[in-house]
């Protein structure tokens, strides 16, 4: 028996080793894809996440700092925010859930000091279990303990294949060679964290399954640790909701209880019940053109001045 | 609870560690944890049913001592008949009632006359066909004198219970497993070290293999009305490759697992797609099911003895029932008289028993008259595999007229694609290294056993770096557990 679990040991430390030795070969080596299913590195990622890091190191004293998903970097744009004088930068990531806001905070909240933070609550991100949102975070992220702590979190087996990799990639120095471009398919990184679509083709969907958010416990969890984090740090928060289109959003039926929710947790607005926006401020179901967003950063700014803040 | 799932992952560490380091010594006990562990096991899927297997141990274990003790033969029937009413009722409820019921509707629709039936929710309790399959030949053995009735409740209650096999087999003889129950089992490390590399050998045929193709079998199966004949035919292939990985991999998990433990299972099957022949195929395929309605079906009926007319009634009366085993569906009976239609040529021509050894034995690679007996055994399993895995009797055949079309001589959508290439070269890299071991009891058993120590555990690595590269991670059941 000793003999057994000595080898069963001295296989398991040899297994780790070699899984991630032959991990980053394999990863590194193969062009394709589906040769490597569950290794997804997306550096740059979808909505420019790694430009958007590199600018970090330029940003201080901003106004506001924006969290949330694809809803957050393609729904805010800074030089509306600007021309209003007000500075904002959004530290947004594709399907970000809490799990990354979370890590995304506690890495960088100390270096920004924002009057104030508005964080992006759709309640789609809330379902989700956070897999994808990791592998963008983790690719383009430098390093961190907040980021492992997140991939814990998110326990699952792409996660840890990336965590792996990546720590190849710093360990061998390779992240800071990589350049991403400015502008990628049809969209535009602007400066403060925005990426616009350029060459816009709707691709709006008429029919949505009617159906509850289903909210996940362990995504609530980490919300909730948002805000104390927040609070703690006394900055003043306010909850938003982006406006998505009346047919995605009358598709929920528990529209009123997520709202009755989120409110518990902090200062609240639903730009859906605030706004009436028909589909030609959009591009598809989720996302405003760049006339919604210009209408819709407006009535936020105003909104904004009216109540103070 | 699944092997394929974190739940296992901390469950079989707990129980291996309590086996051998708190109970060590201690039979008694060990037996308990192993009754414990495997009613946690599977109350882990639905505690409900627990009762089932509970009532299946007392009541055989009961009858098991009658019979021991009774020399009139009236009786012994009496009590052997309990048995097997107790144990098939319950399965017959479980799994035919409602087949039973539509079909006695149907048929009685079809000749005008209108029924009212009623069918109840029945939910099939989860490994049902396998523990009472080996439940039953504890009874029947000790009918005909071959075993005695055990006194040790425990111990028969951990032969029938034993979680590495308990869902979904092997089906284990009494006069095999249980007696392992009874003596003392010392921690052997050659037969642990064997576990583990079956243990690793099953879970790559599970979750690489098995589950890959299913993404595209479950597509492809889902509508054949949208598939040419050579993307069906890809389809069936594939089928063939998910249940000999998902079912030959969990009976590697099992037999590994039991190993840890001391335990040595039956060997589930033996590379049946090497075979040269249908007969070969079913020596090779489901042994502990194959031997068991041999042993109990087949030879009671009179087996391979007397006229040829006597002979074909039996062996067609043994594949429909085998596949009406698996499931109460007629597509099951197609399944089954599929297979004896292929075996009928062999036994008239009495070449069944021609393939006895190993195919190329003494060589590496086959001849090529071997490898076409064996494309032609692998193309009519496939074919046969068409009707276990359509949904009903009309889409098999939708299927089988999907097949034989003239678009079967078109290349096969999807073929281009980088994942089913993937696919395609996980698969080959699969078949040659079950070609290699295929003399040994599984594959890995003896591959690099003789090397140093480095190579050995880097051939291990790479292949568990393969599960974690290209395994789906959404878990997936094993198809057996449905039977």
């Amino acid at each position: 028996m000793k003999k057994f679990l000595k080898n069963i040991i001295g296989f398991g430390i040899f297994a780790l080793i070699g899984y991630s030795i032959i991990m980053f070969i394999w990863s590194s080596s193969i062009p394709f894809e589906s040769f490597k299913k569950n290794m997804k590195y997306v550096r740059g990622g979808n909505g420019h996440l790694y430009t958007r890091l590199q600018e970090l190191d330029t940003v201080s004293n901003i106004d506001i700092l924006v969290l949330g998903s694809s809803h957050a970097y393609r729904g805010f744009d800074p030089r509306i925010f600007k021309s209003q004088g007000i500075e904002i930068f959004v530290l947004g990531s594709s399907q970000q859930t809490p799990f990354q806001t979370l890590a995304l905070l506690k890495s960088y909240l100390q270096d920004f000091k924002p009057k104030l933070i508005i964080y992006e609550v759709y309640p789609g991100i809330f379902q989700n279990d956070g897999v994808e949102s990791s592998l963008d975070i983790i690719s383009n992220e430098p390093l961190n303990w907040n980021t492992v702590s997140m991939a814990l979190k998110v326990n699952h087996l792409k996660t840890f294949n990336v965590l792996n990799y990546d720590i190849f990639v710093e360990a061998l120095g390779l992240k800071k060679y990589y350049q991403e471009p400015l502008i990628k398919d049809d969209e535009r990184y602007v400066r403060g964290g925005y990426v616009q679509k350029i060459n816009v083709k709707s691709t709006i969907q008429q029919n949505h399954t009617v159906s509850n958010y289903e909210l996940q416990k362990n995504q609530i969890d980490s919300f909730e640790k948002i805000v104390a984090l927040i609070k703690d740090n006394d900055y003043p928060l306010l909850l938003v909701q982006a406006p998505i289109t009346q047919n995605l959003y009358n598709s929920r039926l528990n529209n009123s209880e997520v709202d009755s929710l989120l409110s518990t947790q902090a200062q609240y607005v639903n730009f859906n019940d605030l706004m009436d926006l028909s589909n030609d401020f959009f591009y598809d179901s989720n996302h405003l053109n760049q006339n919604g967003v210009e209408l819709f950063n407006k009535t936020l700014i105003n909104w904004l001045r009216t109540n103070g803040l | 609870m699944l092997f394929n799932s974190l739940d296992f992952v901390f469950f079989l560490p707990i129980v291996f560690g309590l086996y051998w380091f708190v109970f060590m010594g201690n039979l008694r006990l060990q037996n308990a944890l192993i009754v414990v562990a495997s009613y946690v096991f599977y109350g882990w899927w639905d505690w409900r049913f627990l009762f089932l297997i509970f009532l299946s141990t007392t009541i055989d274990y009961i009858i098991g001592l009658w019979l021991e003790r009774s020399q009139n033969s009236v009786r012994r029937k009496a009590l052997l008949a309990t048995s097997i009413l107790v144990n098939l009722g319950v399965l017959g409820f479980f799994k035919y009632f409602n087949f039973f019921l539509d079909n006695l509707q149907s048929a009685f629709s079809f000749l005008g006359f209108e029924i009212n039936t009623w069918s109840l929710s029945i939910i099939l309790p989860v490994g049902i066909s396998f523990y009472t399959f080996q439940t039953l030949s504890y009874t029947i053995d000790i009918y005909r004198k071959k075993l005695s009735a055990t006194n040790d409740f425990i111990a028969f209650g951990a032969f029938v219970s034993f979680f590495p096999q308990l869902v979904a087999g092997p089906i284990e003889r009494a006069n095999h497993l249980l007696p392992q129950f009874q003596k003392r089992r010392q921690f052997d490390y050659a037969q642990a070290t064997n576990g583990m590399r079956q243990i690793l050998w099953g879970f790559f045929k599970k979750l690489v293999i098995a589950d890959n193709c299913a993404v595209y079998v479950n597509q492809i199966f889902s509508d054949p009305s949208q598939y040419s004949g050579s993307t069906l035919f890809l389809g069936a292939i594939l089928f063939a490759l998910q249940i000999y990985g998902d079912f030959s991999g969990y009976s590697d998990i099992a037999i590994g697992v039991s190993r840890l433990f001391g335990f040595d299972l039956m060997k589930n099957f033996a590379f049946p797609y090497f075979s040269r022949d249908i007969a070969e195929f079913w020596r090779r395929w489901h042994i502990s099911l194959s031997t068991w309605f041999r042993d109990y079906l087949y030879i009671p009926l009179g087996g391979s003895k007397g006229s040829k007319p006597f002979q074909i009634r039996n062996v067609f009366i043994i594949f429909l029932v085998s596949g009406l085993w698996h499931g109460a569906n007629w597509t099951f009976l197609l399944w089954g008289g599929l297979n004896a239609l292929y075996f009928i040529p062999l036994l008239l021509t009495n070449s069944n028993r021609s393939n006895l050894d190993v195919v190329s034995a003494n060589r590496f690679l086959p001849s090529l008259k071997e490898l076409i007996y064996v494309i032609v055994t692998f193309t009519l399993t496939t074919l046969a595999w068409v009707a276990f895995r359509a949904e009903n009797v009309i889409h098999a055949w939708q299927y089988y007229a999907g097949i034989f079309d003239l678009s079967f001589f078109t290349i096969p959508v999807g073929l281009l694609s980088s994942s089913l290439l993937m696919l395609l070269l996980l698969i080959t890299f699969f078949i040659c290294i079950e070609w290699l071991g295929r003399k040994n009891e599984f594959a890995l058993e003896k591959m690099l056993l003789n090397s140093a120590k480095m190579p050995r555990w880097t051939f291990y690595t790479f292949l568990i770096f393969l599960i974690g590269m290209f395994m789906q991670t959404e878990e997936s059941p094993f198809i057996y557990f449905q039977f």
